[in-house]
């Protein structure tokens, strides 16, 4: 079932990466069964944006940032990169978009090779690309190291172990940045972080994004940090999106209930604020193999109703920046709500289930 | 600097169940020795709850592990450690192996590492019920039952007879903390309880512990790297830096009124939800001394952004602000607060702009 298309989140001219009703479902082993990791999901990245994704652990969020990079290829839907469909092209047509989407980790130290100098481990990409000859790629390797701060003399020839949590970090971000990507996905990129270092690698990340003309996909549990650096921020929920808005929007009068809770649950630094603990996200998250039917959320919404059970609210836009999947939105205030139906789609992607 | 000053104790509003005094930890390596924990003095209440704050490195779990007795051989412990008046230091582990479960428990980082995978979750909670306190069978099942009920575990029944894998990252925190729980110690200690979980389960557990410390009247500490998490849910903060406590405050004066320049730097560097997107972050300019290394003066000197010439000569030592005598901070140009009357630290040079 497409989302929307009419009033798809974001405008369509400054379009990078678009994404049409993408689905990824992994089989279970040794049965028949599926897990549905993402589950419809439209949405777009604008260049030169900053999008943030939250969701708890489980949520499809780091799925669907692999999945735009064919990491794995997606069950259906579209990705379409410049109008391109990545879904449809193979692996060696592919090869030549991998140079303008790349991706950094959560895990800085695991995700470099512990045999390679930081010099290789950087100008690696160049070299499977074929690009320059080896003194241009050496320039260009030392010329990325600076960039996110590290002096190529003394760091080129260290190898990881030799690197704190942060330096890694800067080393992955550099190997992303050595191809000039449009996009790049940065999944958990600060979690793994010390509160200092991980403020040194946002405000790096925001540098990059200005001195790069970067668009950055920024996968986070971590609200505050998606606040800090998002331009929007889309909220996804069991392999669907509930809500998609700039952060001032989204944070000030969050319109669906998992949004809210989400938030309240944040421990505020500042005393006698004690994070609230909502008791119906006490339930866990019911299991992606058979996910509740209409609105996934509703096994853990205190607003459910039958309507919930019955019919999947569809992403609709509520304010001017803000999209919600949700039958009984809390914002605008429920009195003065003009109820905006999803029916109105001008489906581009021609795969509305009706 | 050996001892403190000996009216530097942080004094705990009442009779303290576990007392530190001059503690020092030390590591043999083949370089030679390095040192976690210098010269540290506390005491803690018996139904106090302390939060220890620090980054990586900066000694926070060490004195906890030290305070238990859980180092590894290598390691050298000097000072004294009392509970209830009795000596830990000379203990041996046979020994201390009767006041672990009884007088100190402690709930581990990580929830997936800390159960054996193998044995049903019912078995594991009985065997501290049957090596300390000697129950039969059936009481210890019983006593289980009723465990698993107090950390809002839901279904107790099923849950016994399951198997780790079966639950959640949530549900297997509240099974450890039942079994921290078990033998009804004095002091919980809880090292990043909620750093694996994600932020609506954090809050959950975190009101579990604070609820479960006051309601049981026991004394807790604990470690985390995350101020939002002290703000809601401790009495008295410690910051850690560099094997040193920096700075000790009742929790809501550490928040209105620091004084101690790293910690100022800490609480900048997290995003903050008020604050506008974007925000660029206050960082902490290089990385915390090597613990190997011989410092005089302030360990954080190099790093400060109101260092003076007698930083650097002269380690400050932990002393109580006239205002508050339960405010204590190392620092000789400590930052003015408006109510205050301290030095008012001139900045030399500004904090160094990346």
């Amino acid at each position: 079932m497409t989302e929307l298309s009419d009033e798809r989140p974001g405008p369509q001219d400054e379009t990078l990466l678009r994404i049409d009703d993408l689905v990824v479902n992994y089989p279970v082993p040794h049965s028949d069964q599926k897990v549905h990791a993402v589950s419809g999901v439209s949405l777009e990245v604008k260049r030169g944006e900053t999008l943030g994704l939250v969701g708890e652990s489980g949520c499809g969020k780091s799925t669907l940032g692999r999945a735009l990079l064919q990491l794995p290829r997606p069950t259906s839907g579209a990705v379409s990169y410049e109008g391109v469909d990545l879904t449809r092209l193979r692996e060696r047509e592919l090869r030549k978009y991998r140079s303008s989407l790349q991706m950094i980790f959560q895990d800085p130290i695991a995700s470099l090779n512990p045999r390679w100098s930081v010099a290789r481990i950087v100008s690696d990409p160049l070299a499977v690309h074929d690009r320059g000859t080896r003194q241009q790629r050496r320039e260009k390797t030392a010329e990325v190291l600076s960039a996110v701060g590290l002096d190529p003399s003394t760091m080129q020839e260290r190898r990881p172990h030799q690197l704190s949590g942060g330096q890694s970090q800067r080393v992955a971000i550099a190997r992303a940045l050595v191809l000039e990507p449009a996009l790049i996905v940065c999944d958990e990129p600060v979690s793994a972080l010390d509160v200092s270092v991980q403020a040194q690698i946002l405000n790096l990340l925001e540098d990059m994004k200005d001195r790069y003309d970067l668009s950055l996909l920024f996968i986070s549990h971590d609200l505050a940090v998606v606040h800090n650096i998002s331009d929007r921020v889309a909220v996804m929920y069991l392999g669907k999106l509930c809500e998609v808005g700039t952060p001032d929007a989204i944070f000030k009068h969050p319109a669906h209930p998992y949004t809210q809770a989400l938030i309240r649950s944040i421990p505020v630094p500042s005393p006698g604020a004690a994070p609230e603990a909502d008791e119906h996200l006490a339930a866990d998250l019911p299991s992606p193999i058979h996910p509740p039917s209409g609105c996934r959320f509703r096994t853990r919404c205190p607003l459910a109703t039958e309507r919930c059970a019955a019919e999947e609210p569809q992403l609709v836009r509520v304010d001017a920046d803000q999209f919600v999947a949700c039958h009984y939105p809390l914002w605008p205030a429920p009195k003065t709500r003009e109820y905006v139906p999803a029916s109105s789609t001008r489906s581009s992607n021609a795969s509305t289930a009706e | 600097m050996t001892t403190e000053l000996a009216e530097g104790n942080p004094e705990s509003p009442d009779e303290p169940v576990i007392r530190v005094s001059d503690l020092r930890t030390t590591f043999r390596e083949r370089s030679g020795e390095t040192t976690v924990l210098d010269g540290v003095t506390l005491n803690l209440g018996s139904r106090e709850a302390l939060g220890i704050v620090g980054e990586s490195g900066s000694g926070k779990s060490m004195l906890v592990r030290s305070i238990m007795g859980l180092l590894p051989r290598t390691a050298k412990r000097t000072g004294e450690v009392t509970y209830r008046g009795r000596d830990l230091v000379g203990l041996d582990s046979r020994a201390l192996r009767e006041l672990w479960g009884t007088a100190m428990a402690m709930v581990p980082q990580d929830p997936m590492l800390s159960l054996n995978p193998v044995r049903r979750i019912g078995s594991q909670l009985m065997e501290p019920l049957f090596l300390h306190l000697k129950l039969g069978k059936v009481a210890a099942h019983q006593r289980v039952l009723e465990l698993m009920g107090m950390v809002g575990l839901p279904d107790p029944e099923r849950r016994f007879t399951e198997y780790p894998h079966q639950l959640s990252g949530g549900m297997r925190q509240r099974v450890l903390i039942a079994a921290a729980l078990a033998c009804g110690p004095q002091v919980l200690f809880a090292d990043e309880p909620t750093t694996a979980l994600d932020v609506t389960v954090q809050a959950q557990i975190l009101m579990l512990l604070r609820n479960l410390q006051q309601e049981k009247q026991m004394a807790m500490i604990l470690v985390t790297h995350d101020l939002g998490v002290v703000a809601g849910c401790t009495d008295r903060v410690i910051v850690m830096y560099a094997g040193r406590i920096v700075e000790a405050a009742p929790t809501p004066r550490l928040f209105s009124a620091m004084r101690m320049p790293y910690t100022q730097a800490l609480f900048s560097s997290i995003p903050r939800m008020d604050q506008p997107p974007h925000t660029r972050l206050e960082i902490i300019p290089g990385g915390p001394p090597d613990p190997a290394a011989r410092i005089t003066g302030c360990r954080f000197a190099s790093r400060c952004p109101y260092v003076q010439d007698k930083c650097r000569e002269a380690e400050p030592p932990l002393v109580a602000w006239e205002e508050d005598q339960n405010h204590l901070y190392r620092c000789w140009f400590p930052i003015e607060q408006s109510a205050s009357v301290g030095p008012v630290p001139v900045p030399v040079r500004e904090p160094s702009v990346p």
